[in-house]
């Protein structure tokens, strides 16, 4: 009993855990915080870029055109809002809008630091670089990729356009430019596709495994409550047992005090007492047999007065079909019992010649009551036995005591009647 | 008998197995006790209580079913003595306060039975 209390105990807190683990994963999904990771490193990348390159040309060309640095102040600045900006996983639309803007302006900052500084190498590397930056780190979606991949492109066309002298290096850069820009874009999104549909999937299939889970913990717990339905049905059953058992030997150790009190020699004793036991004995068995829910009258009647019968006709019984209760059973075979070991000992199944006619019917009279006649004929002449031993006593007043019923014996010289009424719950089924 | 004797002291026997509940009868008979009545159930017991004398009770605890624990209570009221008769598991039929009074396992063991009838029966009536 503790054990299965213990078992239900943790099964019911597993439950609870899934059902949390579950509830989280959905409310704050794995793509939101991935996309914010990568949007912050791609502008700490790109702040820090700007920092090498402004150090580099304080350094370089200290008395470089005022415009570049203000260029280069401007868009340090922009990064940084953004980074500062974007902190919240679960605002994913506006984390998107603040990087691309943040991108677009580092962008038109290098292409304009490019003109002013009359210079196109160094902002197309900036921009190969930055266009690698993104299109590694965001999960854009494809329509922004494509708008930057324009814009990048497009910014380094103006750029090389506005500055250069020559023309045969003018293709030279700009497809230096856009060639790995588009490389990469294309291999990146789609390995970041790869990715989220990996997360997906890795997201569905535990969602299924948890799902599984509760369903097997969900048997499990019903196969334990099964289990005790069992016991207790098992439990309950053992204690009737016992309690039968108990009742069983009573009744044994008051037969053997009676049989002994009205027994004149030790071999009458054995005889009658042994009748008894089997009488009781083959009553138990047959309802055993049928799980202790009754027997038909018939069955009852062949089970106590067919082993006295001596030939086929000496003993007729003519029954309707009713049943009775396995607590009837008892003492109505008993009472048969008697009836019978009396006609074997004294009466018409003590010659050759003697018969029983035995009937039994159910007749609804107000409530329904089962009425067996016992007749005997052929027979040694009857009379009434001036004393009543215990087999005479039980046939008389067993069934008045247990169950409210009527016993009448009658003694005419031709053999033995009895005739035996008892109210019985239900009409004849 | 060892010289135990119910001589002169009324019993009624409440036990719903006729074989069981006459083969009482005798054995209080034959230790000299006057069996008032056997009876099945708890509507008898109540009528046989009201008709006849008695001076002490065996009870069987369950009575086809039913507890014998009202008539017992009815007993503890009016002061009389009683003795209980267990099947296996009977006695968690019985209430807590009526757990000290003594029981009897079936099959009765017939001199524990009478010893403990005749405490009881002397308790109530002491007798010089």
């Amino acid at each position: 009993m503790v054990q299965w209390t213990g078992a239900r105990t943790l099964s019911q807190s597993e439950t609870r855990l899934a059902t949390r683990r579950i509830a989280t994963f959905e409310s704050n999904p794995g793509g939101d915080r991935l996309l914010l990771d990568r949007l912050r490193l791609g502008l700490r990348l790109v702040l820090a870029g700007i920092a090498v390159v402004f150090v580099g040309q304080l350094v370089l060309h200290p008395r470089e055109h005022p415009l570049i640095s203000a260029f280069q102040a401007a868009n340090f600045l922009a990064a940084a809002v953004a980074l500062s900006l974007i902190r919240d996983p679960a605002r994913r639309r506006f984390n998107l809008a603040v990087a691309f803007a943040a991108y677009v302006a580092t962008m038109l900052a290098v292409g304009g630091v490019g003109i002013v500084a009359q210079d196109a190498t160094t902002p197309v590397i900036l921009l190969v670089g930055l266009s690698l930056v993104t299109a590694t780190l965001v999960p854009w979606s494809p329509w922004l990729q494509l708008i930057s991949v324009v814009l990048i492109t497009g910014t380094a066309i103006w750029t090389v356009a506005a500055i250069v002298d020559a023309p045969h290096l003018f293709w030279l850069q700009n497809v230096g430019a856009i060639a790995p820009t588009l490389v990469s874009t294309v291999f990146i999104s789609h390995a970041l596709q790869r990715q989220r549909s990996a997360i997906e999937r890795a997201d569905r299939e535990r969602q299924s495994r948890e799902a599984s889970l509760r369903e097997a913990n969900r048997r499990l717990e019903e196969e334990i409550q099964e289990h005790r339905t069992t016991e207790d049905a098992l439990r309950f059953a053992m204690r009737e047992l016992d309690h039968r058992v108990k009742n069983t030997l009573a009744t044994v150790q008051s037969v053997a005090d009676q049989t002994l009190r009205s027994s004149r020699s030790l071999r009458e004793f054995g005889d009658a007492f042994a009748g008894r036991i089997q009488a009781l004995a083959r009553i138990h068995t047959a309802l055993a047999e049928r799980r202790w829910e009754g027997l038909s009258v018939a069955e009852l009647i062949e089970l106590v007065v067919g082993p006295y019968r001596h030939h086929a006709n000496s003993v007729s019984v003519e029954c309707d079909g009713t049943f009775v209760s396995s607590e009837l059973v008892r003492v109505l075979g008993m009472t048969l019992h008697e009836l019978a070991t009396n006609a074997a000992k004294y009466g018409a199944l003590s010659t050759k010649d003697g018969s029983i006619a035995i009937s039994s019917r159910v007749e609804p009279n107000g409530a329904a009551w089962l009425r067996i006649r016992w007749s005997e004929r052929d027979g040694p002449l009857v009379h009434e036995p001036v004393h009543r031993g215990f087999g005479m006593r039980l046939i008389e007043e067993a069934l008045a005591y247990e169950v409210g019923g009527r016993v009448e014996l009658q003694f005419p010289g031709q053999g033995l009647r009895c005739a035996i009424e008892i109210p019985v719950p239900t009409a004849p089924g | 008998m060892s010289g135990l004797s119910l001589a002169g002291v009324n019993v009624l026997i409440v036990e719903d197995n006729f074989v069981v509940a006459d083969a009482l009868r005798f054995l209080i008979s034959g230790y000299g006790g006057s069996v008032s009545s056997i009876v099945p159930n708890l509507e008898r017991a109540f009528e046989a209580l009201a008709a006849q004398p008695v001076d002490i009770a065996v009870l069987d605890i369950n009575l086809n079913g039913t507890s014998v624990v009202p008539f017992a209570e009815h007993l503890r009221r009016h002061d009389l003595p009683f003795v209980f008769l267990t099947g296996y598991g009977d006695e968690q039929l019985l209430p807590e306060h009526l757990r000290g009074q003594p029981r009897f396992d079936k099959p009765v063991e017939a001199e524990r039975l009478i010893r403990g009838m005749l405490a009881l029966a002397r308790q109530r009536t002491p007798r010089s």
